[in-house]
């Protein structure tokens, strides 16, 4: 580690924030949301996911039929 | 006497978005929905936030802490400059001081341009996106992870690609010309989700 990158982590550490680079170190893990807290975010309804759900079955489909 | 206000659950799956709302910003929106459906989150933006007389700030603070994490693209801040983000991204730091249940991301397009327009962050190192859709996709991919694993950068390159193609007719459907609104990024997000699962990826 270099003097300067050294100096920047203890700079980062005495002010109470995460150092240089350390971003790299947060890793945020969590159960993935469950489809039913998605509609509710944004007010969606059953039906309104069951279209959108076939039209991208169609489209996926159509996309592999043409080896995309 | 006034009822006292509850404070908002933090929700570990809600990732607060705060990007910039125009059109040329649209592709890398899809591109960042898209890499956090495929870690299961759920993206919240500041449109979603509903009028109901509180005033929008309390609103965008509200929603704010009731996100465990927020990512905060600083890329295009733009002119005529908008102070808005730099300012959402100042209430998360106080979120992060205050309560210890946040922790956020920051984005920007060229390495070491932040330091130079943001020094206060200074010791915080961004994600470099380089304005490009992988640059975006590895930057959500290294900090956002779901227990079973995550899946890779190329499947979520092609999921992005997937829902890339819906948003002309999600747009024409609605009647309109952007996606910054609840129900058409909502309807986004929902082609996402459907697209994870044709995919199998959940």
């Amino acid at each position: 580690m270099s003097a300067m990158q050294e100096k920047s982590q203890k700079v980062g550490r005495a002010n109470g924030r995460k150092a240089a680079g350390a971003h790299g170190a947060f890793k945020h893990s969590a159960k993935p949301a469950k489809l039913r807290s998605v509609l509710d975010a944004y007010n969606l309804k059953n039906s309104d996911y069951a279209r959108v759900r076939e039209l991208v079955s169609k489209h996926l489909g159509k996309a592999s039929a043409h080896g995309r | 006497m006034a009822a006292r206000r509850r404070p908002p659950l933090v929700d570990p799956a809600q990732v607060f978005l705060n990007v910039p709302y125009n059109r040329s910003y649209e592709h890398l929106l899809v591109v960042l929905t898209a890499a956090l459906v495929a870690v299961g989150r759920v993206p919240r933006l500041t449109f979603q936030v509903p009028e109901v007389g509180e005033g929008r700030l309390r609103r965008i603070f509200s929603l704010l802490k009731s996100c465990r994490v927020s990512i905060h693209d600083l890329s295009a801040v733009g002119i005529p400059v908008r102070f808005n983000m730099p300012f959402e991204l100042g209430l998360a730091c106080a979120i992060k001081e205050q309560s210890g249940e946040h922790d956020f991301l920051i984005l920007e397009r060229k390495p070491h341009r932040l330091h130079r327009h943001l020094s206060d962050v200074g010791g915080i190192d961004p994600k470099i996106h380089n304005g490009t859709a992988r640059g975006a996709i590895n930057a959500i991919l290294d900090v956002l992870e779901r227990p079973g694993g995550n899946p890779s950068t190329e499947d979520v390159m092609r999921l992005h690609r997937h829902m890339m193609a819906f948003v002309p007719a999600l747009k024409r459907r609605h009647g309109t010309r952007d996606l910054f609104s609840t129900r058409v990024y909502g309807e986004l997000v929902a082609t996402g989700w459907a697209a994870m699962e044709e995919m199998r990826l959940i």
